[in-house]
């Protein structure tokens, strides 16, 4: 199968005034079509960066300082800002986590959805306005027709997350990024929301790039996963190798330390410390400080991801 | 002494709602509806629910930090509600409270220091240099260097934070502490330290918890006995291996088939449970979960269930002050569970 995603070497760098810090660093993957990869990683791992690269939405002081994207062999990078207006929400399509914010609170979800089909799509106003309304009755939220007219704030939380799933939708993008699309949202409706999302990609055979802290969600939603720590990837590979023989120290104490129901201890598992600032970070490898399995040579060299076959990868000298 | 620490009665809180240029009263949010409610001494009871069922606005109103509009409260033996002035001032050492967000909850002028000397100032106890040594200790206690007494908050990390407001919370010895939420806003990683240091300190100081978490994993992993909230009424209540092994009300089970499971795989969800949770101000009538219940009979519109035993389908009386596993349901969902499988 061809991987419809491919970055190689992606790196984003922010030059504050502490000095530049790589927020992502040298991260490749692919992802085939119709798959989801699982971007997991807790705050400040660089996870949502690596998504706003993508979309090429970094400011300044960010910027992107190495790497390639291509989507479908065409390289996102090298495209003109204008051309670029054209990719975001046309090819590539983003949900965000947080609705309120992510939405104009003074503009109709009508007219937020209009505008971007009738870029994209070239549609007239009448067919832009059916497009949207169907898309909206597509996504499960009642009475399409009058929540087409309604504003941001008359909507719930939930209705609000399944909006902004139409709204990326509407165009058929190729890839969608969902930056933790239901973690603002009470776990009932995040099972809605979760449902709906698996069965609108069957239905679409979309590629998509999920982001989330929660390894439950994960390991519900995706085909592969990347565990993402200090700006690096840690280890890739199919969601349930990764859950069940999970290699790196990092990856086997993110899962130990959440508790797991129905399989209850009287302690958890810990991991020492607590993420490292930014200018903190080892020298060697990111999560050095913190790992029970570290080595001399952890502390002053980087590992690369080491591949052992296809499908799984893992940076680590003293792996599990 | 008896081993109820708490006991409160018909409990209500409503909060009203103002309008227009004179601010009159035009409704009133029901965020606590007759709730009655036992804690036990050196237990840890947990509270779930989704958010806007009421579970902090109920923990809250147990401590009397939102005053309750009725009901009653016996904390300790004694009729809580009725208390003023300096004896209220002095039972207040007995209670304390872990607030979710580490950020918002300590005053970021204030020294970790002073922080965690307040309480001793307040109610009046110990001399300087005693209280100076106590704070030491309880930095140690919590898991943090004495020598951060001179730190400010910001110096800190979420997790951090959060152990300098367990600090605080443990200082005058309390009997019970509410803890509202008090992992939700950290990492996974620093979660599991969090919730290990309760349990220590639970453990040493022999501590009563009322914890209140939207997260049924971490409530499986520290309660005794668990408490299910759904509009501002307690459906369900139970010790932790009744409730999860044998779930009684239609909600508890939808909630629990809610949540995201690792590594059983990519895998179609079952739809239980559509729409989302009604206005407090307009609550349903009956039970108030009827519209969202798969399982709903014709009563389930018009009466309101009671808390009753969960395993028998007759309404039989039941002694308030044991242990019992609790429903407040119409439904006897045997005869359902045999028509699915």
């Amino acid at each position: 199968m061809k991987a419809v995603v491919q970055v190689k070497d992606l790196e984003t760098t922010f030059f504050l005034k502490s000095g530049p810090f790589k927020a992502v660093n040298k991260i490749s993957y692919n992802i085939n079509k119709g798959e989801t990869l699982g971007i997991v990683g807790e705050s400040g791992c660089g996870k949502s960066v690596t998504a706003f690269s993508l979309m090429r939405l970094i400011d300044r002081p960010g910027q992107i300082t190495n790497g390639e994207f291509k989507l479908d062999d065409e390289n996102i990078f090298d495209l003109s800002e204008t051309q670029m207006e054209n990719v975001r929400g046309g090819k590539i399509a983003m949900i965000f986590q947080e609705p309120m914010t992510a939405l104009n609170p003074v503009l109709t979800i009508g007219y937020q959805m209009d505008e971007q089909i009738k870029k994209h799509l070239k549609y007239t106003k009448k067919d832009s306005r059916d497009r949207a309304i169907e898309m909206l009755q597509l996504v499960g939220i009642p009475s399409a027709k009058e929540r087409y007219e309604s504003y941001p704030h008359h909507l719930s939380g939930g209705m609000r997350q399944r909006a902004m799933i139409a709204m990326a939708l509407s165009c058929n993008p190729q890839f969608l990024i969902a930056d933790e699309p239901t973690t603002a949202l009470d776990v009932t409706i995040q099972a809605q929301i979760l449902e709906l999302f698996q069965s609108l990609q069957e239905k679409m055979n979309m590629t998509v790039q999920f982001i989330t802290h929660d390894l439950g969600v994960i390991s519900e939603v995706s085909d592969k996963v990347m565990v993402m720590y200090g700006g690096h990837a840690c280890e890739t590979g199919n969601t349930q190798d990764i859950i069940n023989s999970p290699r790196h120290p990092y990856t086997a104490a993110l899962i130990e330390s959440r508790p797991r129901m129905g399989h209850r201890q009287t302690r958890l598992k810990t991991i020492a410390g607590s993420v490292p600032a930014p200018h903190e970070l080892p020298k060697g490898c990111p999560f050095a400080n913190r790992c029970p399995n570290v080595l001399a040579e952890c502390w002053n060299v980087k590992p690369s991801l080491q591949t052992n076959n296809s499908t799984r990868a893992f940076a680590c000298f003293n792996p599990l | 002494m008896s081993n109820i620490i708490l006991q409160a009665n018909a409990l209500k809180k409503y909060f009203p709602i103002k309008k227009g240029f004179f601010m009159r009263e035009v409704g009133q949010v029901k965020a606590v509806e007759d709730v009655d409610l036992v804690i036990y001494r050196g237990e840890t009871l947990g509270l779930v629910g989704e958010s806007g069922c009421g579970k902090s606005t109920l923990g809250r109103s147990l401590i009397r930090l939102y005053e309750p509009t009725s009901g009653s409260i016996q904390f300790d033996g004694e009729d809580f509600l009725n208390l003023k002035g300096e004896h209220l001032r002095k039972k207040r050492r007995d209670f304390q409270m872990i607030f979710q967000d580490p950020y918002a909850s300590l005053d970021t002028r204030m020294t970790v220091g002073q922080i965690v000397e307040q309480p001793f100032k307040i109610h009046g106890l110990l001399s300087k240099t005693e209280r100076e040594l106590r704070v030491k200790q309880l930095l140690e206690l919590v898991g943090l260097k004495a020598s951060h007494v001179n730190r400010y908050p910001h110096e800190f990390s979420g997790g951090q934070r959060q152990r300098i407001s367990i600090a605080r919370a443990i200082s005058l010895n309390p009997k019970l502490i509410i803890c509202d939420e008090p992992v939700s806003a950290l990492d996974v990683s620093i979660q599991a330290q969090v919730l290990n240091l309760l349990k220590d300190l639970q453990d040493q100081l022999k501590l009563t918890y009322l914890f209140i978490s939207h997260d049924l994993s971490v409530i499986e992993h520290t309660c005794d006995r668990i408490a299910v909230m759904y509009l501002g009424r307690i459906v369900e209540i139970g010790t932790r291996e009744e409730l999860f092994k044998n779930p009684r009300h239609p909600y508890t089970r939808a909630l629990m088939s809610s949540i995201p499971v690792i590594g059983q795989g990519k895998k179609k969800m079952h739809k239980i449970l559509s729409g989302e949770i009604p206005s407090p101000i307009n609550p349903p009538s009956g039970c108030a979960f009827h519209p969202r219940c798969s399982f709903k009979i014709k009563e389930c519109s018009e009466i309101i269930p009671q808390l009753r035993l969960a395993h028998t389908s007759s309404v039989s009386a039941f002694d308030s002050k044991s242990k019992n596993h609790l429903k407040a349901c119409h439904v006897n969902l045997d005869t359902h569970l045999k028509e699915i499988l």
